[in-house]
């Protein structure tokens, strides 16, 4: 069984995430909460595989949730599921450790699709933000940096195309891998960028004399 | 006081060429003052006769007019001619000639020097009678001495100081040392000139002869010193000795000249004078050739070519060559001394154009702290030769005429050439605004540029990719000047100013960062009135969020029918395209036709249909006003929509092509449809066209001959909308 947090104000919201859930995973457990607080509560209470929440609730910030689950589930998927593509808030959310997002009012049955994906290690990248992480990735590593939280090559190839709007499948026939090696690609952006954005943060801090 | 700010070094160098200035005048008043005087203004007649134009003091008795024949004491008498008068012994082309001549004005000198001399005269009137007085010659006056003489004296101290002025400011370098040179052979062929030019009758022949060869040792020296400075500036083309081998063989041509060995004037000195020219001549052409890939030194070269070779080119030419060719010259030699002067004053003036001898606008503080100076002593002289008052009583007045008229024109003059930017500055100040509150940054970036062009008139203007550091700069030796990023405008390098006339001066380093710091000023005010409008942007777009958002995901949740649901899905995309274009920053179309690529690639995925992007992998370099991103945005996605839900095509072929900054989206599929005379044109497809028309665009429908149907959205970019 797999226990999925659903966190969102609008119940029409909740409900319809949840036929997503159950559409995607059938054998889901939905837990839901309308706030910050109930969320934490329920995080607190049990441990979840999955969690998607939107970002502005009626308490508080979706982010906090995310880090909240960064903190204490560190093993639980973390998806942002939200009305705008805003790639300044979705960006600052994968940062904290959100493993990708959905746009809620894509038909249910394509939501249902990439959240498997996203479950799979396959998460979406708009070109929005690929290129967002293109200009991360492109500063120059700072003093203290970690290697493993830089891009290799072919990531970053397949991070320029995907900022191309040019689709997965595409870029793996492009660059002549297949499109499960080109989604593991994008996994791996994924993590180094959580890596890279807790370095900088942790130097950041360290240099205002924090830690 | 503006000598306080002044190195040291360079003051107390040119107080010593001031002070050697003085004595040479000193000297050379005292020449002339030297001897007897008998109160007579005298001119050579042609037919050779010598006529009075003015008698005082001892000759009170002489009337105007009257012609003298003879000067004679209680032993000798001499018979006056006109060529007694020569103003210049140079005119004689032979050395006999001119030993006689100076034999004779001695004679007539010792003469001269008796207790008292008779002079023998007649009038026109009556001149058969011969008539004469007898008088005591007195001591010269200094008010007897000639214009010509004061203007000698004054054109070759002024080159001469200003020649030493360069050489105080860079003494290390040839080019200034050798300027130096010919400055002081200035004073050295012109005093020597205006001494014996304004005599009355006859100077000593020894004194004469003496002084005859100083000024040509003096115009010697300044040819050598000419031909020096071309040796080695812009580019040292020979070595020292070269140079002391130059010098050598003009003071030995000189010795030649002076002790007769030569044939006669012509060899002795005329040619040494035109050699020397002639050779300047050649080695300025030389280093024009050798600088014509260095626009610096061909800048000052060309200036410094035009007021030297003006200037001793033309007196040459005036002087003597028509001596050469036995010609009388057309103005007395004194006056066209003056000539040389351009020399000095075009050095003087090209110094802060050019940078000549890589001096600046700075170096002007020092000559007008000489110019003051100059004055002072000059007018205190004035005071007690002329009108014999006291020392003290001279140097009040002195020192109140230097602050009545010196400081006051040292204040014209410094306004007029030192500080023409400050003017300006006020003038440029709601530009500098216009620019700062532009939000559109490419439109900032080339108002900033056109404001550079219109300042400095570069002929170059780049835009750098890097930061070059924080200040202002100037660079390649004045050619360039950097200015640094400034209010999110890239750093960027002028070049060769007002059309490559002149190089950037440290003033215009100044100007230009006080220009950077105003802008960056400006901007910051204008950034803080952005993030007040980001602010309440980003409050409309969470209360869209909130509100109409929620709703519309309601009411796709709500809806009865799939249709009704990918309506309100497609409300949602608009509203979310529009809430983008909220914050209206300008998009790289590259960008944009990546997010529509996405979208379309999305959504035909999700139905099944192929779809084939083509767009240019390069050369989508454009930017799009958030409005106009909108717009093709919201139109492509409605002919998507009709091409999905009504052509039921296979295939959708999306075509982005940029072409004289026209934006042009073709949108193809095959799918069956009637031809498009055919069709109603619903209210889907009237408000795109009328969206496009808006932004200047334009919406075609043609039915494509092998079935299936092409929509072409175009849309020009380089409006005055897409750029203010």
């Amino acid at each position: 069984m797999i226990n999925v947090l659903l966190v969102d104000d609008l119940p029409e919201a909740l409900a319809m995430l949840q036929a997503v859930i159950r559409a995607a995973f059938p054998e889901a457990c939905c837990a839901l909460a309308a706030n910050v607080s109930q969320a934490k509560q329920l995080l607190d209470s049990r441990l979840f595989r999955m969690a998607l929440i939107d970002l502005g609730l009626p308490d508080g910030d979706g982010m906090e949730i995310i880090q909240h689950i960064q903190q204490r589930q560190p093993e639980c998927a973390t998806i942002v599921a939200t009305i705008f593509d805003d790639d300044e808030h979705l960006f600052k959310a994968l940062q904290a450790g959100a493993q990708g997002y959905l746009l809620k009012d894509h038909p249910p049955e394509s939501l249902a699709q990439q959240l498997q994906k996203i479950f799979e290690g396959q998460p979406p990248l708009s070109p929005a933000i690929a290129r967002r992480l293109l200009r991360h990735f492109q500063r120059p590593p700072s003093v203290g940096a970690i290697t493993e939280a830089e891009l290799t090559v072919r990531e970053r190839a397949v991070l320029g195309l995907l900022a191309q709007g040019i689709r997965i499948v595409d870029i793996g026939n492009e660059l002549h891998i297949s499109r499960h090696t080109a989604g593991d690609h994008v996994k791996n952006i994924y993590r180094k960028l959580k890596i890279k954005s807790r370095a900088e943060a942790a130097l950041h801090a360290k240099g205002l004399g924090l830690i | 006081m503006v000598v306080a700010t002044l190195p040291i070094l360079p003051v107390r160098r040119l107080s010593l060429a001031l002070l050697l200035c003085l004595i040479l005048g000193a000297l050379s008043v005292a020449l002339a003052l030297r001897g007897p005087w008998l109160g007579l203004q005298l001119l050579g007649q042609e037919d050779g006769s010598i006529t009075v134009t003015q008698a005082s003091g001892p000759s009170d008795a002489i009337p105007v007019n009257a012609r003298l024949v003879f000067l004679a004491n209680d032993q000798t008498q001499l018979e006056l001619t006109a060529k007694d008068l020569i103003e210049e012994p140079d005119v004689f082309d032979q050395y006999p000639e001119m030993d006689d001549f100076f034999m004779r004005q001695g004679e007539l000198a010792s003469l001269l020097r008796s207790p008292e001399v008779t002079l023998g005269w007649r009038v026109e009137s009556d001149p058969k009678i011969l008539q004469t007085t007898t008088l005591r010659p007195v001591e010269r006056p200094l008010h007897s001495l000639p214009l010509l003489f004061w203007f000698q004296l004054a054109v070759s101290s002024a080159g001469f100081l200003i020649a030493a002025w360069v050489w105080a400011l860079r003494p290390q370098e040839w080019g200034a040392r050798l300027f130096a040179i010919t400055g002081l052979s200035f004073p050295v062929f012109a005093m020597p000139a205006a001494v014996y030019s304004s005599r009355e009758l006859a100077l000593d022949g020894t004194w004469f002869r003496a002084l005859s060869a100083l000024n040509h040792w003096g115009s010697f020296m300044f040819g050598a010193a000419l031909v020096g400075i071309f040796l080695c500036a812009p580019q040292r083309l020979v070595g020292l000795r070269v140079m002391v081998g130059l010098f050598m063989s003009y003071n030995l041509w000189w010795l030649a000249d002076t002790l007769r060995w030569a044939p006669n004037m012509d060899w002795g000195n005329r040619f040494a004078v035109m050699s020397e020219m002639l050779l300047a001549l050649l080695l300025a052409a030389l280093q024009w050739v050798r600088s014509r890939r260095e626009p610096v030194a061909r800048a000052s070269l060309r200036w410094f070519m035009l007021s030297l070779l003006l200037g001793s080119g033309l007196f040459i030419l005036l002087i003597v060559t028509t001596a050469s060719l036995g010609w009388l010259p057309p103005m007395p030699q004194g006056y066209a001394f003056g000539f040389f002067l351009f020399i000095y004053m075009g050095i003087a003036l090209g110094l802060g154009r050019y940078r000549l001898f890589d001096l600046d606008v700075w170096a002007y503080r020092l000559l007008f702290w000489l110019g003051g100076a100059l004055l002072l002593v000059g007018l205190d002289a004035l005071f007690i030769g002329a009108l014999h008052w006291s020392g003290a009583q001279a140097l009040a007045v002195s020192l109140w005429t230097c602050a009545l008229v010196y400081l006051p024109l040292r204040q014209w003059l410094w306004q007029k050439f030192g500080n023409r930017s400050r003017q300006r500055l006020h003038e440029l100040f709601p530009d500098v605004l216009r620019i700062a509150f532009q939000s559109e940054p490419h439109a900032r970036e080339r108002l900033w540029e056109g404001l550079f062009q219109r300042m400095y008139q570069p002929l170059e203007q780049i835009a750098l990719a890097q930061d070059q550091g924080g200040a202002t700069q100037l660079t390649e030796e004045g050619l360039a000047l950097l200015v640094p990023v400034c209010a999110g405008i890239p750093a960027r390098l002028l070049r060769y100013p007002a059309q490559g006339a002149r190089l950037f001066a440290p003033r215009d380093r100044d100007f230009a960062e006080t220009l950077v710091h105003l802008m960056t000023l400006a901007e910051s005010s204008r950034a803080a009135q952005e993030t007040g409008a980001q602010e309440e942007r980003q409050r409309i777009a969470r209360d869209m969020h909130d509100d109409v958002g929620a709703r519309l995901l309601m009411l796709m949740h709500h809806a009865r029918t799939p249709e009704l649901a990918d309506l309100a899905r497609a409300a949602m995309q608009d509203l979310r395209t529009a809430l983008a274009a909220l914050d209206s920053q300008p998009v790289l179309l590259e960008n944009a036709q990546a997010d529509w690529r996405a979208e379309a690639s999305a959504r035909c995925d999700a139905a099944g249909v192929k779809l084939l992007w083509q767009a240019p992998a390069h050369g989508l370099h454009a930017m799009l006003t958030a409005r106009q991103k909108a717009v093709m945005e919201r139109t492509l996605r409605e002919s998507l929509t009709n091409a999905l839900k009504h052509g039921q095509p296979q295939h959708i072929e999306i075509r982005i092509t940029l072409e004289a900054a026209v934006l042009k989206v073709q949108i193809s599929h095959d799918g069956p449809r009637t031809a498009p005379d055919a069709w109603n044109e619903g209210r889907g497809l009237r408000g795109m066209k009328h969206r496009l028309q808006e932004v200047h665009g334009a919406l075609t429908l043609t039915a494509l001959s092998g079935g299936g149907t092409q929509t072409i959205l175009q849309l020009p970019l380089d409006t005055k909308d897409s750029l203010d």
